[in-house]
């Protein structure tokens, strides 16, 4: 193909020609002439020679695994075969998402004789929870003038899921430190019912029923006072995180986004509220997904999960009203809901009535605030001028945001990345108080 | 590294533009004495004071000269009409030969300047053509003064240019307009005959000829060299390519230009010589279409 430069080069020569012609500027014209048929030449030489030799190209490409942890190196190797017999020099490059981090060449240059095979071998490793393409490799190669370009796709892209990674959820896992770091303060609240465990006893009032006499305690003070057994009713909470995974949750840049943080740090609370002997369950909701785990008192929830978020990536919009409704239709019982959402656009909230966000349930939206995940570049004032600007643009918006869903009825919690993980224990803890 | 490129493109720059380059200081050795040096001066300075400006002005620096320019022709229009008051007046440009004689020669000393100064090679080549279009003109202004019958042609140009009452005009800038004449002439000729009768330089005896046919040369190689200090990896392959297709494009074009000699009595070159060029042109074209892959598709 040749590039825009290349057809400028041509029209100016020609134009040369024509001017040489014009004026009888003969040496002029001479110059042009050869300058133009040694670019025409080389044009059309590198079309038919190289660019043919860059279609007998072969590539192949080999990884270790297609699921990986965050932050666990994916060994990928390309093997590039000439299969002609003359010498190619090429351009390469493996088409990558930008949570890759790259050690390796993953493109370069590189030169083949007739029949010559190459493997090149490179590292990856992602930023974030979820699915991404590795590849196509592209290679392609310009002409010593530079004046054209050709290039091929010449391997299918492969699939690499992602799932979050062990030391970002190993402190709750452990049992060691998350037990001060989470679980300090927590009891199971003790409420009087039916149940197998003995709370106590209280003396009997005519109401009470026969069966629940305790006759070893028959006339223990007086002779004829009569007691009755009080047994302790199991009350567990069941706790759903709902996440907003549409694209406004796609925010951050390349080592910290926000579905990443959002996935993480309702896992580390899910692992805290298990460790009470409560459920967690998950629902990850958008107009284009709708993945809702239900409540397990093992981490069997959290494995379909982690499972889950290796399989897709934020997209679509978020509706408050309509994800509210999905989780009423799911969750049947009394419990928790959690809702995590960044609430970039205006319609992700517009119902006009208070009274359409009745939940019927216990309920808590989280607003994540998007301060702390911008990337922020100290040798670029203008950036960092208009960013602040924006950021506190978005404060405000998001703190208004807040105070109208408080005064429709939804509980309402501003938090940033840093504190996603305590507001979520800490509406955790509060509903374990008072329920 | 970056440095030493661009000093080496800079003088592969100069190289390519020695054409350019010998004709301004051969139109300048006889122009200089009727030029207007309060409009050249400023003019010639642009390209180095474009360097020490903000980057802001940088970028625009030759817009702003424009609207300058134009904002002054306007003002002196308004002023040959008296509607602009005196202190408008006499900033004016003076309405005569002597100012578009200036403008056309600091014309081809800013377009040579900033050729010499491009990193892109196709602004160099660019400049190289629109500078020779400009300068050509001036050189063969001189090859009109050398010849011999450069003084019936003058006479005759005066006192046509008296009977409009127009008074005397230098000698060089008589030459340049007659030259414009004949060009024009030609462009006419072209568009009604289909092929050209007046060629200004053509029946010229040039000045300097040997040392522009050399300067031509040096010109072709320093475009050469440009293309080849661009730099690629991989040197000998690109040598390789470099060095096929220049030998092909100086057998073909000798080949296309000894073939249009052929048709010299029928005025054929012209025709003959664009046709080729157009084959050159469309195969160039057509061999590197787009194929679904190349799109990625």
């Amino acid at each position: 193909m040749i590039k825009k430069s290349g057809y400028l080069f041509l029209g100016t020569l020609m134009l040369g020609i024509f001017e040489g012609m014009l004026m009888g500027f003969v040496y002029f014209l001479i110059f042009s002439s050869i300058l133009f048929f040694s670019v025409a030449s080389e044009i059309i030489l590198f079309n038919v020679y190289t660019t043919s030799g860059l279609r007998s190209m072969d590539v192949a490409r080999f990884v270790d695994t297609n699921y990986v942890r965050k932050g666990g190196k994916l060994g990928v190797r390309l093997k590039f075969h000439n299969k002609s017999s003359r010498k190619i020099a090429f351009h390469y490059y493996d088409t990558l998402s930008d949570v890759f981090t790259i050690s390796g060449p993953s493109e370069g240059y590189i030169s083949l004789s007739g029949g010559e095979t190459r493997e090149i071998d490179y590292a990856l490793s992602a930023w974030a929870v979820g699915k991404y393409a590795v590849g196509p490799v592209i290679v392609y190669s310009e002409d010593p003038m530079k004046l054209c370009v050709s290039s091929y796709k010449l391997e299918k892209s492969i699939d690499v899921k992602v799932s979050p990674s062990l030391s970002e959820i190993t402190n709750s896992r452990s049992g060691l430190v998350s037990n001060i770091k989470f679980t300090s303060g927590i009891h199971k609240s003790r409420v009087i019912g039916q149940g197998y465990n003995f709370y106590g006893v209280r003396p009997y009032v005519i109401s009470d029923e026969f069966r629940y006499i305790a006759w070893s305690r028959y006339g223990i003070q007086t002779g004829e006072d009569i007691y009755i057994k009080q047994m302790e009713e199991e009350r567990q909470l069941d706790v759903y995180f709902v996440l907003d995974y549409s694209e406004s949750s796609n925010f951050g840049y390349k080592t910290k986004r926000m579905y990443d943080r959002m996935i993480v740090s309702s896992i580390n609370a899910a692992y805290m509220v298990l460790k009470n002997r409560d459920g967690a369950g998950f629902l990850l909701y958008s107009s284009v997904h709708d993945a809702f785990i239900p409540v397990t008192r093992s981490d069997e929830s959290i494995r379909k999960l982690e499972t889950k978020v290796a399989e897709i990536r934020p997209e679509g919009r978020f509706d408050l009203m309509r994800c509210l409704q999905r989780a009423g239709e799911e969750i049947k019982k009394n419990a928790l809901i959690i809702l995590v959402s960044p609430m970039f656009n205006a319609d992700q909230f517009r119902s006009p009535h208070g009274s359409l966000f009745r939940v019927g349930k216990r309920f808590a939206l989280i607003l994540l605030s998007p301060t702390e995940f911008v990337e922020w570049k100290d040798e670029d004032k203008n950036y960092t001028t208009l960013m602040r600007s924006a950021l506190v643009s978005r404060s405000a918006q998001i703190k208004q945001i807040s105070r109208s869903l408080n005064q429709a009825g939804l509980k309402t919690i501003v938090a940033e990345d840093s504190t996603l993980q305590r507001r979520l224990a800490v509406e955790y803890q509060y509903e374990k108080m008072v329920q | 590294m970056a440095e030493t490129q661009g000093v080496s493109a800079y003088f592969f720059n100069v190289l390519a533009l020695s054409p350019s380059i010998l004709l301004l200081l051969v139109s300048m050795a006889y122009a200089i004495s009727g030029l207007n040096l309060y409009i050249f001066v400023p003019l010639a300075l642009v390209p180095i004071a474009k360097r020490f400006s903000p980057s802001l002005i940088k970028v625009n620096t030759y817009r702003i000269v424009l609207i300058i320019l134009l904002l002054l022709i306007l003002d002196s229009l308004a002023s040959l009409s008296h509607l602009v008051p005196p202190y408008l007046s006499a900033i004016s440009l003076p309405a005569s030969f002597e100012t578009v004689f200036t403008l056309e020669i600091a014309l081809g000393y800013l377009i040579v300047v900033e050729g010499i100064f491009t990193q892109k090679m196709f602004y160099l080549v660019g400049a190289l053509v629109a500078s020779l279009a400009d300068l050509g003109e001036l050189y063969a202004a001189v090859a009109l003064m050398n010849s011999s019958y450069f003084g019936v042609v003058l006479s005759n140009f005066t006192s046509t240019l008296g009977s409009y009452g127009l008074g005397n005009v230098p000698p060089m800038q008589a030459a340049l307009i007659v030259v414009a004449l004949l060009e024009y002439q030609a462009i006419l000729s072209l568009s009604l005959h289909g092929f050209m009768t007046i060629l200004p330089l053509y029946s010229l005896s040039l000045p300097y000829s040997t040392l522009l046919l050399s300067t031509f040369a040096v010109s072709f190689l320093g475009v050469i060299g440009r293309f080849y200090v661009e730099g690629e990896k991989d040197e000998n392959f690109r040598l390789e390519g470099l060095f096929t297709s220049v030998v092909l494009g100086v057998v073909i074009s000798l080949a296309v230009i000894e073939f249009a000699t052929v048709f010299q009595t029928y005025d054929f070159q012209f025709f003959v010589i664009s046709f080729l060029a157009m084959v050159f042109l469309i195969a160039a074209v057509s061999s590197s279409r787009l194929t679904p892959r190349d799109l990625h598709l």
